[in-house]
């Protein structure tokens, strides 16, 4: 299962001036079209593999390998400019910076992967109107709600239509329902082909997943 | 590129105290630099004139045994060289003596010569009207000593009566003429030259001037003139020149280095209070080269809004100090260093942004 897809093998990682890794020769396929989940409990390593995976941060050992790619090593710019054609991030806490509006805050990333402006605005105007915050689109963070806000940030990671999707625990602050909008919304991008992979304190919702990873 | 020049542009509008700080730290340097600096350059420039009006600029050539012979049309030969102000002549010295001959001078004798050519600026007509043929024109200390009433009056030379017709006054390096009495002779007498005056033009080399006038002078035995110039003046102006330029210059680049150290301050907790917005760009695809142009983008243009307004300020002020605005390319250097100021100083905190670690910054809630 390459198609695409993400995959890691004997992939280390130890913070510096920690002893023992945190992640010790994990091999792992994450799947294109497939939601995986990855559990544990807390401090287990969950963020750590996801900032590893993005290359946020770098490997001690083992590689990371994409399109048949190991980006483990590869160059700070090379990695950046990855991120941005490839990655969409979703934080648990939105991120979004305060001084922008909604519109401006989603439109981020085009930025960084040279999308024009106006083609940028017009996919973001979609994004908001599906995930429904479209009304808030000239707001700032702060009048709009933690739901409402986290699904910015949903729009933001969906913006330059990423192939590979991260989700750190991005339903932890929300409610039910605008936890299932989520979900709902990060199948549907596993169903167009993203590969999408959730790290998740939530059991009942990573049995539903089509993968679960345990740490 | 646009995208990034539009984004840079949007966060400086989104953040209006960093970019209004940065702006001011920049508006104030290119104002003091002005002020200080393009006022040190106008006072300068004025001593270097009031240096200049004691005599750097003054040619004066001398017949002091009248044995030279020196020909009338000097002062038209003269007058028609290249780099020449003006140039005028006098003849031997006369005694003058009231036209009433009981009357008694008191203090020194006085003294008349006769004039070729026109008196040039620095000797001001204060009252009457310039000689014609015949006539004569006093300077301020001989019509005092003339007793003459309304710059107007007579005077005895060489036995013969003549109207004074006006009073001068005569400043500068022509002071002496203050205390002659200066007669256009009729033509019935070729008169006779003992001195000539010739002035420059401001940035003409005098020395080489002199040079010239001493070898066409028309005379009969050129050698026995003396040509001199004001050395010790032209000497002073040029330490002067030196040591005036060295001192500004030091107060602009010391107005420059306060400068640098704000923009790096001000930059350094502008950059500091955005951590967040440079993790989660990173997070989402900025490299570290884009952190470091935006911010300096950003810096840039705020910078390039205070430039122009401080600019404009210190134009407005040294207008109002000097009564002259300094020159553009004076104006537009500023400008272009102010400008240099803010790259520098925003670059160590433009550096320092884009090595922060992305996930310490995405860790903290
Ligand atoms: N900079 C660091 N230096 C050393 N150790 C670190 C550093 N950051 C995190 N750790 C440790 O790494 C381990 C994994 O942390 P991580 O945040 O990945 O856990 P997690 O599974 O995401 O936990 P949670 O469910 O609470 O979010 C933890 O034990 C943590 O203390
Ligand atoms: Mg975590």
């Amino acid at each position: 299962m390459s198609g695409g897809g993400l995959s890691c093998q004997d992939l280390t990682f130890a913070y510096r001036r920690a002893r023992t890794p945190v992640i010790d020769t994990l091999s792992v396929n994450f799947a294109a079209g497939a939601v995986t989940a990855v559990t544990g409990p807390s401090g287990s390593g969950k963020s750590t593999l996801l900032y590893v995976l993005s290359l946020l941060l770098r490997p001690t050992a083992g590689s990371v390998i994409h399109d048949g790619l190991n980006l483990a090593a590869a160059r700070d710019d090379v990695a950046s400019r990855w991120r941005a054609r490839e990655v969409g991030f979703v934080f648990q806490d939105a991120m979004l910076d305060p001084a922008r509006t909604v519109l401006d805050n989603v439109c981020e990333p085009a930025v960084f992967a040279g999308v024009c402006r106006r083609a940028a605005e017009r996919r973001a105007a979609d994004l908001l109107d599906r995930f429904g915050v479209a009304h808030r689109a000239d707001h700032r963070p702060a009048e709009i709600s933690g739901g409402q806000a986290q699904r910015v940030g949903l729009c933001r990671a969906l913006l330059n239509s990423p192939r590979l999707i991260f989700g750190d625990e991005p339903t932890g602050n929300l409610d039910s329902e605008s936890g299932d909008v989520v979900w709902g919304a990060l199948t549907e991008m596993a169903r167009d082909g993203a590969t999408v992979i959730v790290a998740t304190h939530d059991t009942q919702r990573a049995a539903r997943c089509d993968e679960w990873v345990r740490l | 590129m646009s995208g990034i020049l539009r984004e840079c542009w949007a966060a400086v509008r989104a953040r209006p105290v960093s970019s209004v700080t940065t702006a001011l730290v920049i508006g104030l340097v290119c104002l003091v630099t002005l002020a200080t600096t393009g006022r040190a350059a106008a006072i300068e420039q004025r001593v270097l004139d009031s240096v200049d009006s004691i005599g750097t600029a003054l040619i004066t050539v001398t017949d002091s045994n009248g044995s030279a012979g020196i020909h009338p049309s000097v002062v038209e030969v003269i007058g028609d060289l290249d780099g020449v102000d003006w140039a005028f002549a006098l003849g031997p010295a006369d005694d003058a003596l009231p036209p009433d001959l009981t009357a008694s001078l008191d203090g020194e004798p006085l003294t008349a010569r006769s004039l070729l050519g026109e008196l040039p600026g620095e000797v001001l007509l204060t009252a009457g009207r310039s000689a014609r043929t015949g006539e004569a024109v006093a300077g301020r200390g001989a019509a005092r000593s003339l007793g003459l009433v309304d710059a107007v009056g007579g005077v005895s030379v060489r036995g013969q009566p003549v109207a004074v017709v006006g009073t001068f006054t005569a400043t500068g390096p022509l002071d002496a003429l203050d205390s002659t009495v200066l007669i256009r002779d009729d033509d019935s007498a070729p008169p006779i030259v003992r001195y000539v005056y010739v002035r420059a033009e401001v940035g003409y080399d005098v020395a080489a001037l002199a040079e010239v006038i001493q070898a066409i002078l028309p005379a009969e035995a050129p050698s026995a003139v003396t040509v001199e110039l004001a050395q010790g003046a032209i000497d002073l102006r040029e330490v002067l020149a030196g040591s005036l330029g060295e001192s500004s210059r030091q107060l602009m680049l010391m107005v420059l280095g306060i400068g640098l150290l704000l923009v790096a301050i001000t930059m350094t907790g502008a950059v500091n209070a955005r951590r967040r917005d440079f993790g989660r760009q990173r997070a989402i695809g900025a490299t570290r080269s884009a952190i470091v142009a935006m911010v300096l983008i950003q810096s840039l243009m705020s910078g390039a809004i205070g430039a122009v307004v401080g600019s404009a300020a210190g134009v407005a002020v040294m207008w109002g100090i000097a009564g002259a605005a300094p020159s553009l390319t004076f104006t537009l250097s500023v400008v272009l260093l102010s400008l240099l100021v803010t790259i520098v100083g925003a670059a160590p905190p433009a550096i320092a942004a884009s090595r922060r670690d992305p996930v310490s910054i995405l860790r903290v809630p």
